[in-house]
């Protein structure tokens, strides 16, 4: 049986926040994982294979694809909206990368299972740089969210966001530290054959990687690999 | 912090000519406007602030005759307090000072925070101690000293009220400027009157009297982008 629920999107942080609670933590934990009309759902098979890889069960696919209207201010999922590049972001804080209350959605959603699953610890993949353009990833959000969870009468359901204080170039050492097969994971906003090397997601990663003087397992268009 | 933008002109400066520069950064965060304009008459520049608490439209940029300094901001609310407290310029006893980005670790400085609790008035209050503990010394010194400390997304105007002088810096928030022989203009947004990117990591000082346009200083920073 599970003992807590970790969302996967099958990017990089949050696969390493599956093999960190599963290898350091010594948590069993149910993965939940969400279609929300994204552009592409490359990495919700990386979600998959990593929980398989794991033995977390149960994993649960959200289809949340009716909502894709509700979303259709964000460039992630919009096909009228291009995906800006890193240059086109910085200094916005609340970019068009930023998909209207998701995160709230994801966490209010995983709550309700997790009342169901009986469990109450809820892991999400927050990081420290996330900040930059997203409200719900903020030390804040997290303090209120679980404010709100904590009334829950018979189950107070809790949200962890332990690397919420940690960069990429943090997680991609831990996650190599632990094993992490980084080429089963994509954060591209790009949903093509190869990363783009350009949006926001991709500029973060490429640094993690270039810190730690690697070359990253994924292939990019700029890169030519 | 959302939006910085300026000019400075040896012409007067009419708000048709401000309005441009704040409609091209609104996308950037709209809940507040604010704004210092000064005259470069005589020895006039104490200037004038202006601070709305809510969104910017034509009506709220009303620049009186003979003004060739107006320095603004458009603010999205990431931290502090969301009235016409929180709204930039912020001042302190020798300067004022438009932010445009995210500091991580300003709650590290408590000595350095302000009472609307915005991260911004950390980099501010942070110069000014600066200069009070050795006064004298060049602003671009208490400037580098104090970003050097501070993480996280910044650019920024700041106006030395007795130096009458501007410096701006940047660090991953974007910044872009254009120069005539008569002007200096910036904003937050690319658009025809500041085509190019003012490079991060440094440090420049524009002096409306002369038109001497400067860097004066370098700094390190580190950004989690690959650039």
């Amino acid at each position: 049986m599970p003992d807590s629920i970790a969302i996967v999107s099958g990017g990089m942080d949050s696969v390493t926040l599956l093999h960190h609670l599963v290898k350091v933590e010594k948590r069993h934990p149910a993965v939940i994982t969400f279609a929300y009309g994204q552009k592409h759902d490359k990495e919700v098979a990386f979600a998959k294979a990593h929980a398989e890889t794991l033995e977390c069960k149960p994993f649960q696919l959200l289809d949340l694809s009716a909502f894709a209207p509700l979303f259709a201010s964000s460039s992630l999922v919009s096909e009228q909206l291009d995906i800006p590049n890193i240059e086109a972001v910085l200094g916005d804080p609340q970019p068009s990368t930023y998909v209207p209350n998701r995160n709230m959605m994801f966490l209010a959603l995983t709550a309700a299972w997790a009342e169901t699953l009986q469990v109450s610890d809820i892991y999400y993949g927050a990081q420290r740089h996330d900040i930059y353009g997203y409200w719900d990833t903020t030390p804040q959000f997290l303090a209120h969210i679980n404010a709100i969870f904590s009334l829950n009468r018979k189950m107070p359901i809790h949200i962890h966001a332990p690397f919420i204080n940690e960069s990429k170039t943090d997680i991609l050492q831990r996650g190599l530290t632990m094993g992490v097969n980084y080429a089963q994971t994509w954060s591209c906003y790009e949903g093509n054959l190869k990363a783009c090397g350009t949006c926001p997601t991709c500029a973060e990663r490429l640094k993690a990687f270039a810190d730690l003087q690697m070359i990253d397992p994924v292939p990019y268009m700029l890169l030519g690999n | 912090m959302c939006g910085i933008f300026g000019k400075i002109d040896d012409c007067a400066i009419e708000a048709a000519v401000i309005s441009p520069l704040v409609q091209a950064s609104l996308h950037r965060g709209n809940l507040g406007f604010g704004y210092f304009s000064a005259s470069l008459a005589g020895n006039d520049m104490q200037g004038a602030i202006y601070r709305f608490a809510r969104p910017y439209t034509d009506s709220l940029l009303t620049i009186d005759a003979h003004q060739h300094i107006v320095l603004g901001h458009v603010r999205a609310a990431t931290s502090g307090a969301r009235d016409k407290r929180g709204v930039h310029p912020f001042e302190s006893a020798d300067l004022l000072l438009a932010h445009n980005g995210i500091l991580l670790n300003h709650a590290d400085f408590p000595a350095w925070q302000g009472a609307a609790g915005v991260d911004s008035e950390t980099i501010l209050n942070g110069i000014q101690a600066h200069l009070d503990e050795a006064p004298g010394q060049q602003t671009a010194g208490a400037i580098t000293r104090t970003i050097s400390q501070l993480e996280g997304q910044q650019a920024c105007w700041l106006w030395h009220k007795r130096e009458r002088a501007l410096y701006l810096w940047r660090v991953m928030s974007p910044l872009f400027f254009g120069r005539t022989d008569t002007s200096l203009t910036f904003a937050s947004t690319r658009t025809n009157d500041c085509p190019h990117p003012l490079p991060e990591g440094i440090v420049y000082r524009f002096i409306p009297f002369t038109m001497a346009w400067q860097q004066v200083a370098t700094f390190p920073f580190t950004s989690p982008y690959l650039s």
